[in-house]
């Protein structure tokens, strides 16, 4: 993981902000670079994702609009109302089945430093339609970066204060003194995703092991904070049933099922012009390079192995969890 | 391969000497993996050469760099700036080249304006031909591939009009080892794309022995690159039945 940042990018209009002031501190070494608008240096054509994945730069900004928006169908823990927002773009971690290297052109990370305008937006849509799921770690890692950013310390009192706004924080990190600094929150999840350790190995580049993250879900547990664990995306090798068996013990030795939040499955599944670019930085990478299946503009494992895969670790699970813990079963399309 | 624009003569004398490379045109210079091109003063002799050279761009990726001397107010002469911002001080215009490797030398915003600059407001470097060269390279090769870098010549005390030809090749010429070490991030850059891009091994005798059309062949190189990755590299023998390009593609997704 590339955490020392060598190039800032400041946007003009945040460059008094104090929690810019606060992150340029932290990094004494880098280069400050003032620009217009962060998509000057973001996302521009002619940029490439994997090259600048060696050495991604801090762009701080503002976010002017969209900061709260409505969740994609299927994307959700059992609330009604699910929306998501994104502090980050792009993530300090580098997993291959990643949807942001299909999305943005760029992998320097983006940070909106106007928290308060989020919050902001958080309360108005609470008081337009009441009750409501916050998803964040969307475009990014909810935690990973917590050192810089703070996105936790400064969110959670927030949520604290609103119980009838639930927080998903969405992480593979095992950055957690935010949250074990402080008493836990009832209405913040705090979800962990997994895939066994093989799969981690091949894939997650920079992604702490399966047995730290573990033990960080198992301790905030004990302490009381709300766990949910994301099998998403679920990968196909050959494998997988001893691979995501051996997962399923591994976390449920230290992870107490009964006191679990949430359990969701995902299959993977990347819009088709996303594979396409995913593809074309990493060809040498047999994820996008074995058999698939296309369906609707979406590009996944063929339909049996993804549905091989998929009853068998919901049936797996069903050995330590109950169906009401069983939030979300995303199962794929029947075709 | 690299290629490089410098607006003078005396800014290309040093690196054409260091590098060995030999006349192949008016004001070009061609050798092993190099060709440096004098473009002449100015943003829109800069951007005229690179769109001169861009059409012999082929499928290889290539390194662009613009080396030249600049102005700074304070800055000690002879020192060299690797270009992070580069502004058209006539349109207002910016431009950030990403830096995906260490950078050889400090980083600097570069201000390209149209005449010698006197005042020395700002921190900035003032030259004249990166915002034309910088928008037109990007049109050859991926941003990170593209940079500027500037040798300090120039600023309040040190005025531009004492420069000497021979003072500018000198300024360069104590450069040469910032060059080489960019020359040396850049190629590795584009040879990591260019790997990434490269023809799969079989696609050229596949194409010897059916007819692919545009959409077919593109469609052949990719399956060859998929099976390559899958470790089951294909080559037209096994397909000494197949009539038609249309069947051996099928031939070769099913082994996928
Ligand atoms: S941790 Fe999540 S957001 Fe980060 S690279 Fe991996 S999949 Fe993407």
């Amino acid at each position: 993981m590339s955490r020392a940042i060598r190039r800032i990018y400041v946007e003009d209009e945040v460059a008094d902000h104090p929690r810019t002031a606060r992150i340029v501190s932290r990094f004494p070494r880098a280069e400050v670079i003032s620009c217009g608008r962060y998509g000057e240096v973001f996302n521009r054509r002619g940029q490439d994702f994997r090259l600048q994945k060696r050495r991604p730069a801090l762009i701080l900004a503002r976010k002017h609009r969209g900061r709260v928006l409505e969740t994609p169908a299927g994307y959700g823990i059992g609330g009604e109302r699910n929306y998501y927002f994104s502090h980050m773009l792009n993530c300090v971690y580098d997993c291959r089945y990643c949807f942001l290297q299909g999305m943005f052109r760029s992998a320097n990370y983006v940070l909106f430093v106007n928290y308060e305008d989020f919050l902001d937006d958080i309360d108005a849509t609470l008081a337009r339609v009441g009750e409501s799921w916050f998803f964040s770690g969307y475009d990014c890692d909810s935690l990973a970066f917590e050192p810089i950013t703070r996105f936790a310390d400064t969110f959670l009192p927030f949520f604290a204060e609103r119980p009838r706004a639930w927080l998903e924080l969405r992480t593979k990190s095992v950055q957690a003194r935010a949250l074990t600094e402080r008493e836990p929150i009832p209405n913040c999840v705090v979800a962990f995703s997994f895939t066994p350790e093989a799969v981690h190995g091949e894939l997650e580049r920079g992604v702490p092991s399966v047995r730290r993250r573990i033990e960080v879900a198992a301790d905030l547990q004990r302490r009381g904070w709300k766990i949910g664990l994301r099998f998403d995306p679920l990968l196909h090798t050959e494998s997988y049933r001893a691979d995501y068996g051996e997962l399923f013990e591994q976390v449920f030795a230290a992870v107490d099922p009964r006191a679990l939040h949430s359990i969701s499955l995902g299959v993977f599944r990347l819009p088709k012009s996303y594979f396409e670019r995913a593809w074309r930085l990493y060809p040498e990478e047999p994820l996008f390079a074995g058999p698939q299946s296309e369906h609707d503009g979406m590009i996944s494992l063929p339909a049996r192995d993804e549905r091989d895969l998929f009853d068998f670790c919901r049936d797996q699970l069903g050995r330590w969890v109950s169906s009401e813990v069983f939030h979300l079963c995303s199962a794929p399309a029947s075709r | 391969m690299t290629r490089i624009v410098c607006a003078l003569p005396a800014e290309a004398r040093p690196i054409v000497a260091h590098l060995g490379l030999e006349p192949a045109g008016p004001r070009l210079y061609r050798g092993d993996g190099v060709e440096l091109i004098v473009s002449g003063v100015g943003p829109a002799r800069a951007r005229a050469a690179v769109e001169r050279a861009a059409p012999a761009e082929g499928r290889e990726p290539r390194a662009w760099i613009n080396v030249g001397i600049a102005g700074h107010r304070d800055a000690e002469i002879g020192s060299p700036r690797l270009a992070y911002k580069i502004v058209d001080a006539a349109s207002g215009r910016a431009w950030y080249p990403p830096a995906t490797f260490a950078p050889p030398c400090p980083g600097a915003e570069v201000r390209t304006v149209l005449d010698v600059e006197r005042a020395f407001a700002g921190d900035e470097l003032f030259e004249m031909e990166a915002a034309g060269f910088y928008p037109a390279a990007l049109r050859c090769a991926s941003a990170e591939l593209v940079q500027v870098l500037k040798i300090v010549s120039d600023g309040r005390v040190e005025r531009a009009e004492r420069l000497s030809a021979a003072g500018v090749s000198e300024l360069i010429e104590g450069n040469l080892p910032v060059l080489e070490a960019l020359r040396r991030e850049l190629d590795a850059l584009a040879a990591e794309l260019a790997a990434r891009t490269a023809v799969p091994d079989g696609f050229d005798d596949f194409l010897k022995c059916w007819h692919f059309t545009v959409t077919q062949s593109r469609q052949l190189e990719r399956l060859l690159r998929r099976l390559a990755t899958l470790g089951r590299p294909a080559g037209p023998r096994g397909f000494d039945g197949a009539k038609s390009a249309a069947a051996v593609l099928a031939g070769l997704r099913g082994r996928i």
